[in-house]
């Protein structure tokens, strides 16, 4: 089953009644909690007793950060992972486990400090192709003359790594368009493609430029021109070896909104799209490979 | 005077950058043309026997085979794209034999052959691709205000693109 509507029905009669239920009776504790706070802050302020009024105030902020903490891992626990297992049954997803920094490093992207990452989706996409992602955030740190740290968001989104089967000699990337700057400093490896379309919004650099030809067929160019003119998000690729390095600009995945409701359809309906998506382009690119004789 | 002679500098720079710009993009032609030169070589190389082979089944196709090979002949000499194209469609019909002789067609040595070609076929539509995107781009230089007038003045020339009918390996089932 892979349409959305009809697995988002499948999670809203299943998991609807149950979700809500959690988020109210969690919403009533914090609201309990928050209340009794309050009222002893208040006592300790006109009572003049510091430490317990700076002891309460931090108690107060964090019931507020984590405030919905058991209400995101259910969430994590139940509504994405039946999401994933209705997408594609082989695929499993662990919120514990995340994608190896080891692994982003082989993709080639920009240069950064500080690796953090969450939530891993693995399995075999069509029984065949060996496929993990998940949640990567990258930081660049620097330090200014008088000391000063700063740390930059490089990267926060999606990372896909799959398995092509077919080792591709040297490496073809995939990144954004770069426009003019693009092309007063581009490397040796930049080539252009027969899409004016696809020359808009991506830039190709390979060592190998007939092979990337042969990977980029218009099929290929049309689907990945579709999805970002349909979405107007980031993403960029790398081939390299025998795999297929994917990631997508989305910010943080597969979280609970506090303010939303549990099974907003939207949200979903987004977490289904960059999965789709992903799963779609390492098809695409691995039987495309499977049909040439490299 | 010293406003005249800095108008001329800017001028010889203007005229170094279009220059030197061209000179890259011919280039490029030249380097993908090259790829083409190497993929078609690899892929005419391998008429004579595939003649043999089909000669085997189907003698009197005699037209097919002499036509083949007067343009293979003519190909090597003179390495002309035109040629090379009617060489390439000449080469398809001949597969196509295959599909009017069962025997040939389930011949180990025809399917080789097949398997081959379509490999080559394969690179050399990627490579004609190629050929053709910086083509385009050059023969767009050259007609494009103010670089067409440094164009004609170094006798820069317009390349011509390379068509190619899509191989006819494709829409034969090849099974080993």
């Amino acid at each position: 089953m892979k349409n959305f509507n009809e697995i988002y029905q499948k999670l809203y009669n299943e998991y609807h009644e149950e979700m809500e239920n959690i988020h109210q009776e969690n919403s009533k504790k914090l609201k309990k909690k928050i209340t009794i706070t309050i009222i002893l802050l208040i006592i300790s302020l006109f009572t003049s007793m510091p430490i317990i009024t700076i002891g309460l105030t931090i108690y107060l902020l964090i019931l507020l950060i984590t405030q919905n903490g058991k209400f995101k891992a259910i969430y994590k626990d139940t509504i994405i992972s039946s999401l994933i297992h209705y997408y594609d049954s082989s695929l499993t997803f662990d919120k514990s486990r995340s994608i190896s920094s080891i692994v982003y490093k082989q993709a080639e992207f920009e240069r950064y400090d500080e690796f953090y990452a969450d939530d891993y989706i693995s399995g075999k996409i069509d029984g065949i192709i060996d496929f993990s992602m998940g949640d990567v955030h990258t930081i660049d740190v620097s330090t200014d003359s008088e000391g000063h740290i700063t740390r930059t968001t490089v990267f926060q989104g999606l990372f896909s790594t799959g398995n092509l089967d077919k080792t591709v000699n040297g490496t073809i990337k995939m990144r954004s368009d770069k426009g003019l700057l693009g092309k007063f400093f581009s490397d040796k490896t930049k080539m252009s493609m027969d899409s004016g379309e696809f020359e808009k919004h991506f830039d190709i650099y390979a060592t190998d430029k007939i092979l990337a030809m042969r990977i980029f067929t218009s099929d290929i160019m049309d689907f990945l021109i579709s999805f970002k003119t349909e979405n107007k998000i980031k993403f960029e690729l790398t081939i390299k070896n025998n795999n297929l390095f994917l990631r997508i600009h989305c910010g943080n995945m597969f979280e609970a909104s506090s303010v939303k409701k549990a099974l907003d359809f939207e949200t979903l309906h987004k977490y289904f799209k960059y999965l789709d998506f992903m799963c779609e382009l390492n098809k695409k690119i691995y039987y495309v490979l499977q049909e040439k004789d490299l | 005077m010293e406003v005249a002679l800095f108008i001329v500098f800017i001028f010889f720079i203007i005229v170094f950058l279009i220059y030197n710009g061209l000179i890259k993009k011919r280039n490029s032609v030249k380097q993908s043309r090259s790829s083409i030169d190497v993929y078609l070589t690899q892929r005419f190389e391998l008429i004579p026997n595939l003649v043999e082979c089909v000669k085997g089944y189907a003698d009197h196709e005699k037209t097919i085979f002499e036509n083949i090979t007067k343009l293979r002949t003519e190909y090597y000499q003179t390495k002309d794209l035109d040629k090379a194209s009617e060489l390439n469609k000449q080469l398809n019909n001949l597969l196509l034999i295959g599909e009017n002789y069962p025997e040939l067609k389930a011949s180990e040595n025809f399917l080789n052959l097949q398997k081959n070609l379509t490999k080559m076929e394969d690179q050399l539509q990627a490579a004609r691709r190629l050929y053709n995107m910086d083509v385009t781009t050059y023969n767009t230089s050259l007609q494009v205000f103010p670089k067409n007038l440094i164009a004609s003045a170094f006798r820069f020339k317009a390349e011509k693109l390379f068509e190619l009918e899509p191989g006819a390996e494709k829409n034969i089932n090849v099974n080993f």
